[in-house]
């Protein structure tokens, strides 16, 4: 898989644009990491049926990759973990070990997606100044 | 590193916030001043350092922020676990590992739930800034309602020394909005030193919708919380300067528990920096105190035993006997009373315990949370985690019956009983949600999402306490804390009544309760299951505010308290012992201010000793 059928994937899983998660400025190289990451903890083999699979889509959009990988027994959890990575900045274990779930680092977390999503920041990471939460968020915010 | 040369005139154990405000204050008296600390020391990058571990914690719990040391352990709130219902010892028992088990030794029947650092600043680091005064009549609980024991002091002894911990802390808040709850006055002139923390979204709609509403006799009334975070200065109530600390308005960063990133929020490290700033204060970290000696013929303390280490595994590298005139232990209500428990060889019963109480009458504010989802978006996680609260129910002739309750309103959603965000992601996965189905699905959740806190009174039992375990130690040796904690009748019934005000007030919100309530779901829930209860036909399960009191506890009578209202031993004339362990009854206002309010008194008897 290349980075950037990586980045294609991430962005219909996500439901945000690829110029989103890998900007044309980018500073902090979120694709990259996730990517080193998903070819860590996962057999080359997997990833290489999750490249073909998705590739071998006639209409990639939001529905057939649900029903053709998201709800796959094999390819379903590790889509739902390059969510996760991109959402909540943490890798889950594939093989029920808890304790071995991490956050991928302290830029992951800080640019989790979920947090933005909902109109808020990360928890301990805010960029706003006194007083912002007196008054509503601004809620436009562009997906696919 | 040995002091033993040099001559002090006070001894402290502990640099947290009692031992170092104390500090600060006889530093600036030009008292010759040891801190010893039993954790790590502060150093110039470790909010940074704290910082990284926090973004890298799976569980943001208080804790997570400073790493375990296992010579000198702190418990977690993620090592609460139930209770066996015999807990009948065996020799052949496997001894609780500190790492998998946690520190404390839960004797139960309820585990206890809440937790302190012990680190140079000491639990002020993931503290959450609420700086309200207790009222009136908390300081008189036994002669106005027959229940638990009155404090050595009025409301109007301790006010001057609220004014003093307001502008020690640098407290924002509305006098006008804390003037007359429950009968609080204020020093005439004065105004708190910064103008007060705007209210969130839900903050507002809160206001909104219980505007006139009653809870029994009591009024629903939504005030802004005084807090120790950064707002825009006020002109200081005596010089009319504006009041200035030099630190960071508050970012609304929703982190002020386990750590504010940007120190907008007050913490202990500031006050043990300005008192080794006065060239009077040393002091030494990693250093564990383990006994209090004494001399045998006056009775005055005459050495504090210590063991020290430098890595936080590491073995033992040194000991020795810390020597002053006077002694002060600040150590939090665990440690506190643990030392003097362990000071046996001299005193059977422990040092500073004539009267029995040392390590008794543990107490807490049990919360019961109710979370829901308002009927339109309040946008939480957004702001500190606590602005508003309801005061005004804090007290009434019900107290004859019942524990009272303050109501702590959340800004973080569902984080704390649910781990949101992270738990509405982990679901929407196994629903099989992606995409723009999923962003449309935590924008019509989450943004709805909040939460408000029960603090629940908890009167002074003998069921409550804490001794050092005969068998189970810490890593230099030194025997950890075994907790005996339960809840009377009184504190269930504040429970049941905290549930009677959610359907009031959840009702008037126009809000859904989607708070756990049925044993099924409390028993499959690890974080609940621990310290549920059944109680008059209905589950209830407590956390743990982080308020730990009353096990050194001050008196007008030797016999039933361990120290006076200056928090001077009754049995050892240089000693004095302070901290949320002082508090003869833990009323429902978060216990900070009032405990920094004692200290500062504390403070000013220490000086006039010294110098008589």
């Amino acid at each position: 898989m290349t980075l950037e059928t990586f980045v294609s994937l991430s962005s219909i899983l996500t439901g945000y644009a690829e110029s989103t998660l890998k900007p044309g400025a980018d500073t902090q190289k979120l694709s990259e990491l996730y990517f080193n990451v998903l070819n860590k903890e996962v057999a080359a083999q997997t990833i290489s049926q999750l490249n073909t699979v998705f590739l071998g889509l006639s209409n990639p959009d939001e529905a057939t990759v649900k029903t053709q990988i998201v709800k796959d027994s094999i390819l379903g959890p590790i889509a739902k973990n390059i969510i996760q990575m991109w959402y909540s900045g943490i890798w889950y274990n594939l093989n029920d070990k808890p304790d071995e779930s991490y956050v991928v680092s302290s830029i992951a977390y800080k640019n989790g997606l979920v947090w933005s999503t909902i109109y808020a920041h990360p928890m301990g990471y805010s960029e706003e100044t006194f007083g912002y939460w007196n008054t509503a968020p601004n809620t436009n915010i562009t997906t696919n | 590193m040995n002091n033993s040369e040099k001559k002090y005139d006070v001894v402290i154990v502990g640099g947290g916030w009692a031992g170092a405000t104390i500090a600060k204050k006889l530093g600036q008296a030009g008292k010759k001043v040891l801190v010893m600390e039993a954790g790590d020391p502060l150093k110039s990058n470790s909010r940074e350092r704290y910082m990284d571990t926090f973004y890298h914690a799976m569980a943001k719990v208080p804790s997570s922020p400073y790493p375990q040391n296992f010579n000198a352990p702190r418990p977690s709130v993620l090592d609460i676990a139930p209770i066996p219902k015999t807990p009948v010892e065996t020799p052949n028992d496997p001894i609780p590992d500190i790492e998998k088990d946690g520190y404390f030794i839960e004797k139960g029947p309820m585990p206890f739930g809440s937790t302190n650092e012990r680190i140079a600043g000491g639990t002020s680091w993931h503290w959450l800034g609420t700086s309200l005064r207790f009222v009136p009549n908390d300081f008189k609980l036994q002669s106005e309602y027959k229940i638990g024991v009155d404090w050595p002091m009025t409301y109007d002894d301790l006010s001057p020394y609220y004014d003093e911990a307001e502008y020690f802390i640098g407290v924002a808040g509305a006098r006008d909005q804390q003037e007359g709850i429950h009968g609080i006055t204020f020093t005439e002139g004065y105004n708190y030193p910064m103008q007060p923390i705007p209210p969130t979204v839900l903050d507002q709609a809160f206001s909104k919708a219980l505007k006139g509403v009653k809870f029994g006799e009591n009024e629903l009334r939504v005030t802004g919380t005084p807090a120790g975070r950064n707002g825009p200065s006020n002109k200081h109530w005596k010089t009319k300067k504006p009041y200035s600390n030099g630190r960071r308005l508050c970012q609304g960063n929703t982190n002020c528990t386990p750590i504010c990133p940007i120190q907008a929020k007050y913490d202990a490290t500031i006050t043990l920096s300005e008192a080794m700033n006065t060239g009077n204060v040393d002091v030494m970290a990693r250093s564990v105190a383990y006994e209090v000696m004494m001399d045998e013929s006056t009775k005055k303390i005459n050495g504090i035993k210590y063991k020290q280490y430098e890595t936080r595994k590491g073995p033992e590298t040194g000991s020795g006997i810390a020597t002053g005139t006077t002694y002060v232990v600040a150590a939090h209500a665990i440690e506190a009373a643990k030392l003097f428990l362990m000071s046996t060889s001299q005193m059977p019963e422990g040092i500073a315990n004539s009267s029995g109480h040392m390590g008794k009458n543990l107490m807490d504010h049990p919360m019961l949370l109710s979370w829901g989802l308002m009927p339109e978006n309040t946008y939480p996680f957004r702001g500190p985690l606590s602005t508003s609260g309801i005061e005004t129910v804090k007290d009434g002739a019900y107290r004859e019956e019942r524990a009272a309750f303050r109501i702590e309103i959340g800004n973080e959603g569902w984080n704390w009983p649910t781990g949101a965000p992270y738990s509405d992601l982990t679901n929407a996965m196994k629903d099989d949600i992606i995409g723009v189905e999923l962003i449309e699905k935590l924008q019509r959740d989450l943004p709805r999402q909040f939460r408000i806190g029960f603090l629940i009174e908890q009167d002074p039992d003998e069921k409550c306490f804490i001794v050092p375990s005969k068998t189970k130690t810490d890593n230099l040796g030194i025997p950890r804390p075994e907790i005996n904690y339960s809840f009377t009748k009184y504190t269930m019934d504040g429970f049941e009544k905290a549930r009677e005000a959610t359907e009031l007030i959840f009702e008037k919100l126009g809000a859904t309760d989607c708070t756990v309530t049925k044993e099924k779901e409390i028993e499959d829930n690890p974080m609940f299951n621990p310290t549920k209860f059944y109680h008059n036909d209905q589950w209830y399960y407590s956390f743990g505010a982080g308020h730990i009191m009353g096990t050194h506890r001050m008196g007008d009578d030797p016999e039933t308290s361990v120290t006076n209202a200056d928090l001077k031993s009754w049995d050892h004339d240089n000693l004095y012992i302070v901290g949320c362990g002082s508090f003869p009854t833990g009323a429902t206002s978060n216990p900070t201010l009032t405990m920094l309010a004692i200290t500062l008194k504390a403070a000013d008897a220490l000086i006039k000793d010294l110098d008589s």
